[in-house]
């Protein structure tokens, strides 16, 4: 048994827009390790997301493959499929519209449960329930009320029992903590990292936010434009960043601390273009302090620079 | 000594509803002076908006009420002040900047004009020539091309967006500024932009500054004073001095600290806050905090805990009733 879980090799994803093609995702190579956990961060609109989907294949990719556990996930048949269904799960940025406000607490951590027959006996499963509310730190008092009856946190952990109950080897977290206030934040951050050291979780952690991303990951990768212009260790990463942009974002998130004040002339200029039909060459050039006649024309691939730490970019050509 | 802008005191707002009254702001003292930027920090629910609502007189007709308390306004009392007195403070003296950018234009009108209609409103002799040339101005003021103010909100971005509604808030040069979580919505680059944008226009303008966060990185960056509300109250207040440097804390804003990743730390677990934010409509009896606070004694839970002040720097906590 290798020890990568899921790997891509050259995943794109494309959407037709009225307006030409919208490359959300274009080349991406990104590996998970068993039991580690990736970060994927950027800005509104860089593919993060998108790229979690299409490793689920809760979207069809353009091009590229998806390896899980040594299988080709775009060949799955139909079987095949469904038990990937089993072996991935997601946790979704708003627990205020992911979950069923129709069904009671309960109904929604025994659904998959009684959608894939894993338990057949009603009691067990009914236990198993119990057993999932205890894991993610619901009270059992809970177990009948609605979603509506609860708050942010709770329902966030609705959603984290959900995609446990059928114990998967890969969850995608898709912002599972940005709609929540920081106390509720903590504590679902602690909640996900205990559970990977019990169950040997490994997860694909999409966020916005650096600190958070820093606090949880092994690795991370920074998307752009639909582009991983930097991939690196997590402690690798912030103490040693390479990619402008991964540096103009580092130095564009204000500390809490009066010591650290931010300088003005850290701050970069512009905004993410648009993703439809991207111009060729390096995608942050319009906005890049150290922008060269040859970034707009070199299509440019990740490259190693030291030992696991990948980037994108002409100055490390 | 600075000058005093707006004073409140021992403010209390009640929303009615049909099951029950929602006690969103319980005794609140703030003051600010002219110039400074003060941070509002809490979480939701901690009476933020509410705040800054009851400063300009904008609580929702019959359901919220200010039942207690004073505002004071460059030695006017807000809350005796006619309606019409109030039209004419708010956009001119005091403007407010909304949270959500996306929602806070009006998609059918174009951008200048909506700036335009706060010039005319406060300048009613000035012409329809000089209104452009202030909307042009604060255009060129908030960094964007004085020729786009004929577009319509939805061919602005997320952070254009932003800066025009900061450039309408701005356009009568206010005397006050009440910006409710203005970066909220944005990407962090983004974010850096507009903050340095309200600090440079801070400088310019000398407008004194509410700002309403979550956020402690935000506050760090850009605000004067602090103070850190929770049910209602402002636990805690000081300079940013004393609530990120000073050594008392209120163990609420140790909590706040202990649940937010350090970026500069190495840290194996985060320290969170057990529990949630009490429900405003049955709030817990003496501090309200007790319930999750892990120093509670027996009278915390009983009685409220006076202001323990050192140098300016206001805790209110029974931790330091002996101090």
């Amino acid at each position: 048994m290798s020890d990568i879980l899921i790997e891509t090799h050259g995943l794109k994803k494309y959407f037709k827009t009225p307006r030409g093609m919208l490359h959300a995702v274009d080349n991406v190579n990104i590996r998970i390790n068993r039991g580690q956990t990736l970060g994927v961060v950027g800005e509104s609109g860089c593919g993060k997301s998108t790229l979690g989907r299409v490793l689920l294949r809760l979207l069809e990719s353009t091009e590229g493959e998806i390896i899980f556990d040594g299988k080709n996930v775009e060949k799955f048949n139909k079987a095949e499929l469904k038990e990937y269904r089993k072996e991935a799960q997601m946790i979704f940025q708003d627990p205020y519209s992911s979950i069923n406000p129709r069904l009671t607490v309960s109904q929604i951590i025994a659904e998959p449960l009684e959608l894939f027959k894993t338990i057949p006996n009603k009691l067990d499963r009914e236990d198993r329930v119990y057993e999932l509310m205890e894991t993610v730190g619901l009270a059992e008092r809970f177990v009948n009320s609605f979603p509506h009856e609860l708050d942010g946190g709770r329902r966030q952990r609705i959603g984290v029992a959900r995609a446990l109950a059928l114990d998967p080897k890969f969850i995608v977290c898709d912002e599972p903590v940005s709609a929540l206030d920081v106390s509720i934040q903590a504590q679902i951050l602690n909640l996900l990292m205990d559970l990977q050291d019990k169950h040997g979780l490994t997860y694909m952690f999409i966020t916005h936010d650096l600190s958070v991303v820093k606090h949880i990951s092994d690795e991370i990768a920074v998307l752009y434009l639909g582009e991983c212009v930097e991939r690196a260790p997590s402690k690798e990463l912030f103490a040693n960043p390479v990619h402008p942009y991964t540096k103009a974002l580092l130095k564009a998130i204000p500390v809490p601390s009066i010591h650290h004040k931010m300088s003005d002339s850290d701050i970069i200029e512009g905004e993410v273009t648009s993703p439809i039909e991207p111009k060729p060459g390096c995608r942050f050039a319009s906005r890049c302090p150290y922008a060269k006649p040859e970034c707009s024309t070199h299509q440019l691939n990740l490259k190693e620079i030291e030992k696991d730490h990948f980037v994108a970019c002409t100055l490390y050509e | 000594m600075a000058e005093k802008l707006l004073e409140i005191k021992d403010l209390y707002v009640q929303y009615h509803t049909d099951d029950a009254t929602v006690c969103a702001v319980n005794g609140l003292d703030l003051s600010i002076n002219k110039g400074e930027t003060l941070g509002l920090v809490g979480e939701t629910g901690a009476g933020k908006t509410t705040t800054c609502l009851s400063i300009l007189k904008l609580l929702p007709d019959r359901v919220g009420e200010i039942t207690k308390g004073s505002i004071t306004y460059n030695g006017e009392d807000i809350l005796a002040a006619s309606e019409e007195t109030m039209r004419a403070i708010r956009g001119k003296e005091i403007s407010m900047i909304f949270q959500d950018p996306m929602s806070a234009l009006n998609p059918v009108f174009t951008v200048g004009d909506q700036i335009g209609e706060v010039v005319k409103l406060h300048n009613p002799s000035f012409s329809n020539e000089d209104v452009i040339d202030r909307v042009e101005s604060m255009f060129k003021m908030v960094g964007l091309p004085p020729e786009r103010r004929t577009e319509y909100p939805h061919q602005f971005s997320g952070g254009m967006k932003q800066r025009i509604v900061i450039a309408m808030a701005l356009a009568c040069e206010p005397l006050l500024l009440l910006a409710d979580e203005p970066t909220t919505a944005l990407d962090v680059t983004i974010q850096a932009q507009v903050l340095r944008l309200m600090r440079q226009l801070k400088e310019k303008l000398q407008t004194a500054m509410i700002l309403v966060t979550h956020d402690l990185g935000v506050v760090a960056q850009t605000c004067d004073k602090v103070a850190i509300m929770y049910a209602g109250e402002a636990i805690e207040t000081g300079t940013v001095e004393d609530i990120f440097d000073g050594e008392d804390h209120h163990p609420y804003t140790v909590g706040l600290f202990g649940s937010i990743p350090d970026l500069t730390v190495e840290t194996d677990r985060l320290t969170p806050i057990d529990g949630l934010m009490p429900d405003p409509a049955n709030l817990p009896q003496g501090c309200k905090f007790s319930p999750r606070c892990p120093h509670c004694m027996d009278i915390c839970k009983n009685e409220s805990p006076r202001a323990y002040e050192k140098d300016g720097h206001i805790i209110r906590c029974h931790l330091f009733d002996n101090k």
